[in-house]
């Protein structure tokens, strides 16, 4: 046994030893006394791998095991789907418990309820394996409608509208296979071969006079077709489609020929029309075509200023209209914030009201005049929001107006205890002076918030 | 010293072993979500190495069409239970059209009539026609001694050396320890050396 362990080893040895592009004869050089042995064996070996490699794989049996295989996998995909959906099945008992029937009436809604379910996912699940001309594949297509509804994002919308493409070829192997001639089909795929004689994934595809072509569709493109199918597996297009996308967006990155336009990246070549100066941050808006690798190529980007303020034109996705409206929106609070600076006069009001209560502090000259201080300083820090300043100003307003009052410290030297009634009536003739003057430093104040905003 | 005529240079040999794993975990984790363009591209990429694999071993071409074919649906059926390759999506593939045809080959031993139809029918069907008539007989001559091995020698032998598994890999697929795997492999190879040499 341990011979053999050894020999396995040294033969396995050898093996990684050429796997590493070590030449045979120095490896064999290693083991001379095993070397006789092991040169057949490894001659063997490579014969077994040169033997494999040649087979060939007719394309045939490769397509009718694709056809097979993906089919089974489009019916697997919507039996995981519709048991992901099971838990629905239980909603409408939930939601009819919060309305009071009658045990028939229910059970009534809930036969109806499970019936149009069972409908609904049984047809769905049946037509996962329709094909064109089939009574069920408009819900097929239905279905598939609804995914792309659902998707989240162009990268997942894409990922679903390429499986669907796959599903279309597919459906047109069987529709061949079955010799079913003259249907109307869709799909989509890479442009092979443009003019006279269109090849798109691998299928002839016939035009004429009539069939409705997008400009500027180039080899390499991904392009989606609709046609009828003849009975030799060859398509006369009505349409013939690129497929495109139009962002806009902010340029975050720009490397050499590849842009990145709100997470999207594009394509830049010859095809591609630029006006504006390129820059990270700028704003723009491209029309893009998708290539048959799966990426975007830029056919047109308009290039905008940077931030928010250039307009581009209206016809956006969603997600770039939001970024838009947000900035036009901001300006308004600030409007609403300015048409609130009047109110100050109101606050002149108010400090008018409140000079009797205020009458009674200038009696505390000593310690208010070090409250005053910090107070005045905190009257400059709301000043800073737009709200606590309207309240606050007033009544701190008059505040620092009484700190130089040079009636208090004359007053501070005789009035050291509670405030005395004295103190009250010659506070009130000066401070409603004093108020008066105040009201026109308080709005040079409100100005800031707006200056600050 | 027999040097063989069809003695291979060592760099046809390099990719022996570690052929580079190009299933991402983000592609098994595509086709576990039943992922159409994922599932898609694994039948591109792999259904030629399984159709080879399955060629090498079966004499039938049909045989290995409808193995090759049905190893695919095993991986479908085995993604749906939650199962399938946790790591290595060509061994998974390989290791079960491995298991695959021996259970073919043992209903196929019980009909060996077919058996004798098919090994005629072998080198017009299944070589390029552009394989020269001395290739064809070589891989006749390989196939019949391969035959002669037992179903774990031949499954190691094909999964080893015709689908470029590594000895981990393999061992993991023969449900072996390495050391076995190793030793098994050792010895098959020396049986098919001397019943290759046998034959001249």
């Amino acid at each position: 046994m341990n011979t053999s362990d050894v020999n396995s080893q040294i033969f396995e040895d050898c093996l990684t030893l050429l796997d590493q592009g070590e030449a045979l004869d120095e490896i064999l050089q290693r083991y001379p006394q095993q070397a006789a042995e092991l040169r057949p064996m490894l001659a063997a070996a490579g014969q077994l791998h040169q033997e494999f490699t040649a087979i060939p794989v007719p394309a045939a049996a490769q397509n009718i095991s694709r056809a097979k295989f993906m089919k089974a996998a489009s019916i697997a995909q919507a039996d995981q789907r519709s048991s992901k959906a099971k838990w629905l099945f239980w909603l409408p008992w939930i939601s009819i418990r919060q309305v009071r029937l009658s045990p028939y009436m229910r059970a009534t809604v809930m036969l109806f309820l499970i019936f149009s379910f069972i409908g609904a996912f049984g047809a769905v699940r049946v037509s996962a394996r329709a094909i064109p001309g089939d009574v069920l594949y408009p819900v097929k297509r239905a279905a598939e409608q609804t995914q792309l509804l659902l998707a989240q994002g162009p990268d997942q919308k894409l990922r679903l509208e390429k499986s669907f493409d796959a599903e279309r070829l597919n459906e047109i192997q069987i529709l061949t296979s079955q010799s079913k001639s003259m249907t109307e089909i869709d799909f989509g795929g890479p442009v092979e071969s443009i003019g006279s004689a269109w090849k798109i994934n691998g299928l002839m595809i016939k035009t004429d006079s009539q069939t409705k072509i997008d400009a500027n569709i180039a080899v390499g493109d991904y392009a989606n077709v609709h046609g009828t199918l003849f009975a030799d597996g060859a398509v006369q297009a009505s349409e013939i489609k690129s497929h495109k996308l139009e962002i806009n967006g902010v340029i975050s990155k720009i490397v050499a020929d590849r842009w990145t336009l709100d997470e999207v990246e594009l394509q830049i070549n010859s095809r591609t029309q630029i006006s504006g100066e390129p820059k990270i941050g700028s704003q723009a808006l491209a029309e893009a075509v998708l290539l048959g690798d799966g990426k975007w190529l830029a056919l047109e980007i308009t290039l905008g200023k940077s931030g928010f303020e250039e307009n581009l034109e209206p016809s956006e996705t969603a997600e770039h209209t939001n970024t838009k409206t947000s900035p036009t929106k901001t300006p308004e609070p600030r409007e609403t914030e300015a048409s609130k600076t009047p109110e100050p006069t109101e606050t002149r009001r108010s400090t008018e009201t409140h000079e009797a209560t205020k009458t009674q502090e200038p009696t505390r000259t000593p310690e208010p005049s070090k409250t005053h201080e910090p107070e005045a300083t905190k009257t400059q820090r709301p000043t800073e929001t737009a709200r606590p300043t309207e309240e606050p100003k007033p009544t701190d307003g008059p505040k620092p107006t009484q700190t130089p009052k040079p009636t208090d410290s004359d007053h501070s030297g005789g009035s050291g205890g509670s405030s005395g009634g004295g103190s009250t009536k010659t506070p009130t003739a000066t401070p409603s002076d004093d108020t008066h003057k105040t009201p026109t430093p308080t709005p040079t104040k409100t100005p800031k918030p707006d200056n600050d905003d | 010293m027999n040097q063989e005529p069809f003695i291979i240079s060592p760099k046809s040999m390099l990719n022996i072993k570690t052929k580079p794993l190009m299933d991402s975990d983000d592609m098994l984790a595509r086709i576990r979500r039943l992922d159409m363009t994922a599932l898609a591209a694994v039948h591109e990429r792999y259904y030629p190495d399984v159709y080879r694999f399955t060629a090498f071993r079966l004499s039938d071409p049909h045989a290995a069409e409808d193995v090759a074919s049905e190893v695919f649906m095993r991986l479908l059926e085995a993604l749906k239970r939650g199962a399938g390759p946790e790591k290595n999506l060509r061994s998974w593939l390989l290791g079960t059209a491995s298991n695959m045809i021996n259970d073919h080959l043992r209903q196929v031993y019980t009909r060996p009539v077919q058996e004798l139809e098919t090994i005629e029918d072998l080198p017009g069907e299944n070589h390029d026609p552009a394989q020269t008539f001395e290739q064809a007989w070589q891989s006749s001559e390989l196939k019949s001694a391969l035959k002669q091995l037992t179903p774990d020698q031949q499954s190691v032998l094909t999964l080893r050396f015709a689908g470029e598994c590594s000895v981990e890999e393999t061992a993991s697929q023969m449900k072996k320890s390495v050391s076995a795997v190793k030793v098994l492999q050792f010895r098959a190879i020396a049986a098919l050396r001397r019943l290759l040499e046998g034959n001249r």
